[in-house]
């Protein structure tokens, strides 16, 4: 009970044209895997453990409809079980750096505190996560979480963004963005780190949770220079965390890096392949646990396997099949469709015989007769031309539509939001931060 | 069948393994004894530094060993001719390979392939490691990698340590980048000192490729006992300027993308270590003494006629050693037969060879005395290295660090002060140790009476270090050197560059504000036009490719071409000063290499004559602070101006605008003057 756990709601950046970054969007916490908004698998996730308190941090535009969301999901909760109280704090800055500053006078002397983004997916008890923390070294003042990659489909060129630098003893040292690399054309590894840490390794594969715990040192630190991050990423704040434990000639607590065990799945569901397979996910673990006999079922109905969902109030034209895939509500499918491995958001039109494979449908698009579509993506209110063909391709509104639009967004666009993991100025210089 | 017979007859001959002992190391650490005696046969713990070599390549089970002699190549040849390895009862067959024109590893090596002796793979030491490796464990290794990966052309065997290590030598601190997965050594660097300052390894992403994790070991002992494979020497022959086995040779396979070859490590635990400065030497020494290399230890008696014998708490003894009663000998001591030791001596952690003849009341302390010196009454020996043939006289001091070279005599209360080395004759320093320094010995060079006393026998050495700014480099070769706790200092901020400086007051102080904004842009210019200049001359790119990326560089930083040639000329700068640190080349030479090369860059860079003044005061002001500046200022006036990038004219304005002081230039722009004045008059 000694944690509060802040859930960063980003733009998602990564989801476009799904989310908020587009007009049809909506936003990334609630955008659905397994018809639920994904939200709340990391607050379920957050319910076992439980924390003291969750704060779930979003942009304005968002708050409205998480709050709602929240609003449900307290009513859902069972009345026995201890439940920790769930805030909302709206945050409109740019960079992630900013969102401590929001609440960091709030959390300053009430405990250790965890960041989770809102866009995971585990089979992994937050209590592993806890235990493993409570177990760093004394003078660790955080602990940061990786991943590897379990997922094939996944490409690898969607998730490999850092060089991951850590000591033999499991300490993170140092991070490098793939970009700033490539930019400066050389991987810059410091010889002060080296001297420290003479044998140290370097990953490629390990991937960034976004899971941070903070202790309450850990805290006093980030408040003296908060100041620093206002342009910066969270990412960038934990580096400089990091390299705390090798730059200066006393050596200062570092952060532990804990790299999730082999046995138990972990994705997030930051960029379109990874947000498709990890309905796959959930889609396999329900059929798993339903494991009922197939229903004798009328002759021409639809066909929906094991593996796949649909929402309330969608009708399925006959002899349509339906496999690996989610559809959403109020979803109107015609005669002999065939949906392999796709993800169907809300209020979606498909005329007869279209045929999908691996695409993300957008809210309220409609595909037109006999389409054939292999891994793409639809956004929102999109129409498909009749028996339109296509491979890989993303298709998106090129004028505003604003009468298809089902979503409660808003007129601000403009906006251009530096995904999470905006750059790294790699620079050399020490830059004053953490000196004692 | 008489083919079948043959073809047998070839596997038999392919799986004998040859070995190649480098003499030489190509260093001037041990001077002055190195100019009496190469490095190789100075004794280490009584023995020469080779038997050790010797005895892990008998143990290893070579067939052959070729010893690549350069320097002193007719004692190392007398001494194995001589030794138990030329008899009838030697595992191996020994041969002597005189290559007395090398002047660098890479000579060695391109030497080698001429002569043609190479067979197969074949194993690549230095005559001056101490080693216990399972050599067939390693082999085994190689022989594995080599079935999966047929451009594997040699194997780096490495010993696990610390950073820190006493045997690790601070001379050369290198980290190597492995593959987690399977040590394919994917880049190496030498690395600066940790002292605090701040750097970085550079590494090229592409060399990156593929490889999911990779670790960076800066722990490791690199004791140069490599496994090749007969492709090595040619990659030398093709690369004529390959000098060092590590540097040039490993990182330019590496970072090549033509060769496609690779080059494995193999990580033991086993005790492997080079003695390749006086740190390494100490701390190796302690270490036989103490065991930690077994069998490598006195009492294995590696000379025929040694006789050690273990007494207990790390005290070895010769036959007929003879201790006064009162005499206290100390853990970790090695004494040789025949050696006398006198009443109230006290001895510890130290080494004396044979017929050594020590007084009353002496104190030694972690030294080293070699055989046949003689040390008077009261005298204090501290980390001191004593060779042999020595006198010293009664009451003398040989403070920490100090070395006595082969036949000096110190007289009655004479003080050695820290770190003093004094020879038997004279000797140049910065005279490479491979040369017969015979012709040295000069009338007026006087004997350091200052240390050795008015009867004393003694030059002073005066080490090439010794009188450089740079600190670092003179106490990485001393006896005394110890690396306290790690110098990543926050004062290291003070001693930062400007730049650094500057860059964090923007930091603090501004964020929006526009010039320094600019500052910033200029600063990293500069170091990126730098690192390309630099990269170019590593790699030997051809100067149209290094101003293509400059020219690509300045337009899209927007800079003007005086940074421009602010930057390269730093860069080139800075080649020839590594050349003459390194003492690889005199600052001449480095200047000629470097700069007749490069100087065609500054025909694009200068156009015009206020640009070529400008030019020259960059240099001007480069040059200043440098080691040798004023010399290398004149070399690189004269170059420009025998290259036509600079005329005549703007070096006589540039001389008479500018502040120069610098006698050799003076001489030269009096010359220029004079040329010109006869031109005229010749005109007339």
């Amino acid at each position: 009970m000694e944690f509060h756990a802040v859930i960063c709601c980003g733009k998602g950046t990564g989801l476009s044209p799904f989310s908020t970054v587009r007009e049809s969007g909506i936003p990334k916490a609630l955008l659905p895997i397994g018809n639920k908004p994904m939200i709340e698998y990391v607050l379920e996730w957050c319910d076992q453990a439980p924390f003291r308190a969750i704060t779930v941090v979003s942009d304005s535009e968002s708050n409205a409809a998480i709050e709602e969301l929240l609003e449900k999901y307290r009513s859902k909760r069972s009345k026995e079980a201890l439940v920790c109280p769930i805030g909302t704090v709206k945050f409109d800055g740019d960079a992630t750096g900013e969102i401590l500053e929001e609440f960091i006078q709030d959390i300053e002397n009430a405990g250790d505190f965890v960041l989770l983004p809102c866009d995971f997916i585990t089979d992994l008890p937050p209590q592993v996560l806890i235990e493993e923390y409570r177990n760093r070294d004394d003078e660790d003042i955080a602990m940061s979480v990786h991943y590897l990659n379990k997922f094939d489909s996944i490409d690898k060129k969607n998730l490999t963004h850092y060089y991951t630098a850590y000591s033999e003893d499991q300490h993170l040292l140092d991070i490098y963005s793939k970009d700033s690399v490539e930019q400066s054309k050389f991987l810059e590894l410091r010889t002060q780190m080296i001297w420290r840490f003479p044998n140290c390794t370097v990953s490629t594969k390990l991937l960034d949770s976004f899971i941070y715990f903070f202790s309450q040192a850990a805290i006093s630190i980030i408040k003296k220079y908060i100041g620093e991050y206002k342009n910066q990423s969270i990412t960038k704040m934990v580096r400089d965390l990091a390299r705390r434990s090798w730059r200066h000639s006393d050596q200062l607590g570092g952060i532990s890096l804990f790299t999730l065990p082999k046995q138990c799945n972990f994705i997030r569901a930051d960029n379109i392949p990874a947000y498709i397979e990890s309905n796959r996910y959930i889609m396999k673990l329900k059929a798993k646990e339903q494991q009922q006999p197939a229903q004798a079922k009328e002759k021409g109905a639809a066909t929906v396997g094991a593996d796949s969902v649909v929402g309330e109030n969608t009708q399925l034209g006959e002899r349509t099949s339906v496999k690996k895939t989610v559809v959403g509500k109020n979803c109107i499918i015609g005669n002999r469709c065939r949906l392999t491995g796709c993800v169907l958001l809300d209020n979606i039109t498909l005329q007869d015989d279209v045929v999908l494979e691996n695409c993300v449908i957008g809210q309220g698009a409609t595909v037109n007769s006999k389409a054939r579509l292999t891994n793409c993506n639809i956004e929102g209110g999109y129409i498909v031309n009749k028996a339109f063909q296509a491979k890989g391709e993303t298709l998106t509104n090129l004028f505003i539509a604003g009468q298809e639009s089902e979503t409660d967004s808003d007129d601000d666009d403009s906006e251009e939001y530096d995904s999470y993991e905006d750059d790294f100025d790699d620079d050399f210089e020490d830059d004053g931060l953490f000196e004692r | 069948m008489p083919p079948k017979q043959k073809k047998q007859k070839e596997l038999v001959q392919d799986e004998r393994l040859q070995a190649i002992v480098l003499t030489d190391s190509f260093e001037t650490r041990f001077m002055p004894l190195t100019s009496v005696k190469p490095r190789c046969l100075l004794p280490l713990a009584n023995v020469p530094l080779i038997e050790y070599t010797l005895e892990f390549l008998a143990k290893a089970n070579v067939n052959e060993v070729y010893f690549m002699c350069c320097s002193h190549a007719d004692q190392i040849q007398e001494y194995i001719e001589q030794s138990k390895w030329s008899t009838s009862g030697s595992p191996f067959k020994v041969q002597t390979i005189m290559t007395l024109e090398s002047r660098s590893v890479g000579d060695a090596m391109r030497d080698l392939d001429n002569r043609g002796l190479i067979t197969g793979d074949f194993l690549l030491v230095s005559g001056d490691m101490v080693t216990n490796i399972q050599f067939d464990k390693v082999m085994e290794a190689h022989k594995a990698r080599r079935a999966v990966d047929k451009d594997h052309i040699a194997t780096m065997v490495l010993t696990q340590a610390s950073a820190l290590h006493r045997t690790r030598s601070h001379a050369e601190p290198a980290a190597f980048i492995l593959d987690k997965k399977n040590d394919r050594c994917l880049y190496y660097q030498d690395i600066p000192a940790a002292d605090g300052k701040k750097s970085s390894i550079s590494i090229d992403p592409e060399i990156l490729e593929g490889v999911d994790e990779f670790v960076v070991r800066n722990d490791l002992i690199d004791c140069h006992v490599d496994i090749c494979s007969p492709h090595v020497p040619a990659i030398f022959q093709e690369n004529f300027d390959y000098q060092y086995l590590r540097k040039d040779f490993v990182k330019g396979i590496l970072s090549s993308d033509i060769l496609k070859k690779t080059i494995y490590a193999y990580i033991t635990d086993s005790y492997a270590a080079r003695v390749e400065s006086w740190q390494t030497y100490d701390a190796i020494s302690q270490d036989i003494l103490a065991r930690w290399a077994y069998p490598v230890c006195p009492d294995s008696n590696f000379l025929e006629n040694q006789s050690y014998s273990y007494e207990g708490k790390h005290v070895y003894k010769e036959k007929d050693v003879i201790l006064a009663q009162s005499c206290k000998i100390g853990a970790c001591t090695a004494i040789g037969s025949n050696t006398v030791i006198g009443n109230l001596t006290t001895i510890e952690s130290s080494v004396i060879g044979r017929n050594c003849k020590i007084g009353n009341n002496i104190v030694i302390k972690n030294s080293y005395i070699w055989d046949n010196s003689v040390i008077g009454d009261n005298t204090v020996l501290d980390h001191a290295i004593v060779a042999s043939n020595c006198t010293v006289g009664k009451n003398v001091l040989l403070d920490k660090g100090s070395v006595l070279g082969f036949n000096v005599t110190v007289t009655d209360s004479q003080v050695v002060p820290r770190d003093i080395r004094i020879s038997g004759k004279f000797v140049e320093a910065g005279e490479p140790n491979f040369d017969e320094s015979d012709s040295n010995l000069e009338e007026d060079h006087t004997v350091a009476y200052d240390y050795v006393g008015e009867n004393g026998i003694g030059y002073l050495y005066e080490s090439e270090y010794s009188d450089t700014d740079d600190e670092a480099s003179k106490p990485v070769n001393s006896l005394m050197y110890q690396m306290g706790a790690l110098a990543l200092s926050d004062e290291s901020i003070a001693s930062t560059s400007q730049n650094a400086v500057k860059h964090k007051k923007k930091r603090t102080f501004s964020t929006n504000s526009v010039a320094t904004a600019t500052d910033h842009e200029d600063e990293d210019f500069e170091k990126e036009a730098i690192a390309t200049v630099v990269r170019a001359l590593e790699n030997n790119h051809d100067l149209d490719t290094a101003l293509l990326e400059l020219n690509t560089l300045r337009m899209s930083m927007n800079v003007t071409y005086h940074e421009v040639r602010h930057a390269t000329l730093f860069a080139l700068l800075g080649r020839v000063t590594h050349f003459i640190e390194t003492g690889t080349l005199n600052a001449k030479e480095a200047t000629d290499k470097v700069f007749k090369q490069w100087s065609a860059l500054f025909k694009r860079q200068v156009f015009d004559e206020e640009e070529e003044v400008d030019l020259l005061e960059i240099a001007n002001k480069l040059t200043r602070s440098r080691e040798k500046g004023k010399q290398i200022l004149l070399y690189v006036i004269s170059i420009f101006y025998d290259m036509e990038i600079v005329s005549e004219e703007s070096i006589l304005k540039w001389y008479n605008s500018s502040d120069v002081d610098n006698e050799y230039v003076a001489k030269f722009v009096q010359w220029l003057e004079e040329a010109e004045e006869d031109s005229e008059e010749e005109s007339d």
